[in-house]
């Protein structure tokens, strides 16, 4: 069917067409009950067409509907308004060696309930104060094929797996997830973690507004990474949303922070061989000791910006689409007993999507957050971290040494200077 | 074609009770930013297939109709594992018997408006800001969607379409190495007449004047002061704060501050809140996604709690009636009480009295986002704009505020206005990985003490 549609659609112009399945399995604990064991599959089919700097985009779910797809795409090709470059079509070297992560066939259903079993298990072990009032896990298997009109051809497969666990006690409560190209998550341990973090919490004191460090761990760290990454998107360099634009070659950020982009990590949640538009992945240096080297591209920002694609083309629907793949922190040389000593401690933060994105203001809520002194820690509530983002990442004390990947953001704890606390 | 009908009959000695979803949608969407324009058409089509066999749930979903015996199989299997699992069995309240359709009224279809003219009516959105040098950046996007909804069980059979319009507006404007960020959104259901009545130049005056006032505005000073909110951000106030705490499945789940406080007062005595998906806002709809008729649920009556929102299992858990609130974002998921419109009662206090009671602290207006942890009851709320207040007046623009607190501590100190606006947002609820249109319609309220954060 994709060979038929693509050339069906080079009729038209240079076309690219993408076509996914995707599995998932999930199974769902609620108050320590099985709830839900869900097992479905879904296809979609995306087409990008594009003539004379024109482009029209189209997707169905129905793949048996691609010749009236390819025929929206072109429908409003005709009538879109030409683009500023055109860009090239990817020539995509097929996708050899791609690690799956696992077979299917490796994990049955009742395994997938054993497993959640070990969550709520490791969770109980910990005190019997806690109720486990939701812990679940689903396994997701992609199957993408990208084909365009210069005859790149190429398709993976990808698996993953995913857990999580939410604990109660009274008003305390504790989330913790795991997430794997591999299947080895201790679950036991996810519980228990997520179990002592809840019982930690227990009795919250207020405090008082003040400046101090402030350590945050990983959960709340990879929504500020989330936040930074938008200004080192070429689109929004190009749309003048991004306060580095202009500024590759300076110190923008500390210099104990050095960040890459890496879809070619091994067994990185968010590795792929190709992007969307079929580029080849690659890794790509953003910022080193502080220094900002350069953006991530898609085709089209590539060719506005005079560079090559860093692979990093997120979607076809728009132009440009570009987004990170493995967003990677290194890790520094800082001990735990360096990173929770005498400062806030925050597990996670609550509210980044507030935040404003472009000149990086934020206000957020600290989650199963604690002051620690003389290596006590003492729960703290109705508290919020604020200022700037960029002034935030300009005042790193430390980083960790321990990178943790859970996510499609790799990043060790960072310790923060002289942070506004308000309570 | 399948017919969903005579497969539930042909599986139905193998199940306790089965429900089929199925969900048919179209969309066009045109994104314009600065002289980019990206024209989209999405065509979906979805169906997911839930039994309960022995208390046990099964779900299994797909969008191939031919499919559709594998996935009632699989949908029966994974019920038959859940069950050997159980802790506790799933109780339910059977929806009452119903056939029918229903259709939003439509004027002018917005498919059969030419894709041209909604480009040159987003074009004079970018046009209306271009007289402003410092805005750098103008973006516009509508979207038009039809979505047919079909709600199928062994004696039921519901059909919902649904036209759905929305308009999402922004700029950025940056001076002398300032840069600063606003929007606005519009949903309404409808056909196109609901964006021909729409003001978008009044909009682009709007953003236009915000966003230049954001570049000299400064922060503000962190700490606890009254504020006063706009329709607007009460909406998200009450929808965040304490919509989700009034969820039957985190009460059960003991994950809700509401727990055990049914029947007592949590809130100020001026406080009435329902749910209400029956009123022409974005969270409006017939029937739920279980087939149960939609209605109004009292929520909070002069600041008692009175009662929460319902799927067929969580009435069934707790022997109560379920509301209409059985929700999901596509069939590929399960049923969850959701939030549908939050409904805030007026109350007697002017927009003017409001100002002088809070006397010295801050006004916000519309919202950037907000987010609850509905078992601490921490929640954070953040404004799109917002004024100083100082001795009962409004005086100078503030950035970036936030808004936090404790929900049992700031309930009990609220005044709530005499106005009542349908604010027409463009909210989307995310709840368990699944995310649903939601609406309100309330109005202007004095917080007695918030925590306010931003970057003083």
């Amino acid at each position: 069917m994709i060979n038929k549609a693509v050339s069906y659609a080079s009729k038209f112009g240079d076309a690219e067409l993408r076509i996914t399945k995707e599995e998932e399995t999930e199974v769902i604990f609620e108050n320590e009950s099985l709830k839900n064991l869900n097992a479905g599959e879904n296809y979609g089919l995306s087409v990008r067409v594009a003539k004379n700097k024109r482009f029209g985009y189209a997707q169905t779910t129905d793949l048996s509907k691609w010749r009236e797809c390819v025929d929206s795409a072109v429908k409003l090709m005709k009538v879109n308004e030409p683009l500023l470059v055109k860009p090239r079509l990817s020539r995509t070297r097929l996708a050899r060696g791609f690690n799956a992560g696992f077979e299917l066939k490796e994990v049955s259903d009742d395994e997938l309930i054993n497993n959640a079993l070990l969550i709520i298990k490791g969770a109980k072990e910990v005190s019997e104060k806690i109720l486990v009032s939701s812990a679940g896990i689903s396994i997701n298997s992609i199957e993408t094929r990208f084909i365009n009109s210069v005859g790149s051809d190429a398709s993976y497969t990808k698996r993953l797996i995913n857990s999580e666990v939410q604990c109660v006690s009274g008003r305390s409560s504790g989330f913790d997830c795991r997430t794997s190209r591999r299947l080895n998550i201790d679950f036991k341990s996810l519980g228990d973690s997520a179990a002592k973090l809840c019982i930690k919490s227990i009795n919250p004191n207020k405090v008082s507004s003040q400046k101090a460090d402030l350590t945050i761990d990983y959960l709340g760290l990879i929504q500020l990474l989330d936040l930074l990454s938008n200004s080192l998107l070429a689109s929004n360099v190009l749309e003048n949303k991004s306060v580095f634009k202009g500024r590759v070659g300076e110190c923008i950020l500390s210099s104990k922070v050095s960040i890459t982009d890496d879809a070619t990590l091994a067994l990185g949640i968010a590795s792929q061989p190709f992007d969307a538009e079929g580029t080849n992945s690659k890794r790509a240096e953003l910022i080193t000791n502080g220094v900002l080297n350069g953006f991530l591209h898609d085709n089209y920002t590539a060719k506005r910006m005079r560079t090559n694609s860093t692979g990093n083309c997120a979607g076809l629907a728009t132009r440009p689409s570009v987004s990170y793949n493995n967003l990677i922190i290194k890790e520094g040389r800082a001990s735990d007993e360096e990173l929770l000593n005498d400062c806030f401690y925050t597990h996670s933060l609550m509210g980044a999507h507030m935040a404003n994105q472009v000149s990086g203001d934020f206000a957020l809520n600290l989650l199963n957050a604690f002051r620690i002194e003389n290596d006590e820690w003492i729960p703290i509530r109705d508290a919020m971290v604020s200022g700037n983002l960029f002034n935030l990442w300009n005042n790193v004390k430390a980083v960790g040494k321990e990178l943790r990947m859970d996510s499609s953001i790799i990043t060790p704890k960072v310790k923060f200077g002289n942070v506004q606390i308000v309570a | 074609m399948i017919n969903f009908s005579k497969l539930l009959k042909k599986y139905e000695p193998r199940f306790d009770y089965a429900d089929i979803r199925t969900e048919e949608g179209v969309s066009e969407v045109i994104n314009l930013e600065n002289k980019n324009i990206s024209l989209i058409n999405n065509k979906d089509f979805s169906y997911g297939i839930r039994v309960l066999i022995n208390g046990a749930w099964g779900l299994s979903y797909s969008n191939e109709l031919k499919n559709a015996e594998k996935v009632f199989k699989k949908a029966l299997r994974t019920a038959k594992i859940s069950s050997k699992h159980l802790k506790e069995k799933v109780m339910i309240v059977k929806p009452e018997p119903v056939k029918a359709r229903f259709r939003i009224k439509i004027k002018e279809d917005p498919f059969t408006v030419d894709i041209k003219e909604k480009i040159n009516y987003l074009k004079d959105y970018r046009k209306a800001l271009s007289s402003e040098e410092r805005i750098k950046n103008a973006r516009a996007i509508m979207t038009s969607g039809r979505v047919k909804k079909k709600f199928i069980n062994i004696e039921s059979n519901i059909t919902q379409e649904f036209n759905i319009n929305i308009l999402r507006f922004s700029a950025t404007a940056s001076e002398g190495g300032l840069i600063e960020q606003t929007s606005k959104g519009y949903c309404r259901l409808g056909g196109y007449e609901v964006i021909r009545d729409y003001d978008h130049l009044g909009t682009a005056d709007e953003i236009k004047k915000s966003v230049i006032q954001l570049l000299h505005a400064r922060g503000p000073k962190p700490g606890r002061m009254p504020v006063v909110c706009d329709p607007e951000m009460t909406g998200l106030f009450f929808h965040e704060a304490v919509g989700h705490a009034c969820e039957a499945d985190l009460v059960i789940n003991k994950s809700s501050i509401f727990s055990n406080l049914l029947n007592k007062q949590i809130a100020s005595n001026e406080v009435n809140l329902t749910d209400d998906p029956t009123i022409n806002a974005r969270g409006f709809y017939w029937f739920d996604d279980e087939g149960i008729k939609a209605s109004e649920t009292e929520l909070i009556t002069n600041g008692i709690l009175k009662g929460c929102l319902h799927s067929i299992d969580t009435a069934g858990a707790l022997r109560m009636k379920p509301t209409g609130n059985g929700r999901v974002e596509s069939p590929a998921f399960r049923p969850i009480p959701r939030m549908s419109n939050t409904v805030l009662k007026p109350g007697k206090w002017s927009f003017n009295d409001l100002l002088k009671e809070a006397w010295n602290g801050i006004y916000v207006k519309g919202f950037s986002g907000g987010i609850v942890e509905p078992n601490s009851g921490q929640f954070s709320f953040g404004a799109r704009e917002c004024y100083l207040i100082e001795n009962g007046e409004l005086t100078k623009p503030l950035k970036g505020v936030t808004l936090a607190g404790s929900i049992l501590e700031i309930l009990k100190g609220i005044s709530v206005g005499n106005d009542l606006t349908n604010p027409f947002t463009t909210g989307t609820c995310g709840k368990g990985g699944q995310g649903v249109r939601v609406g309100d319609m309330t109005p202007h309220i004095l917080l007695k003490e918030a925590i306010v954060g931003g970057n003083d």
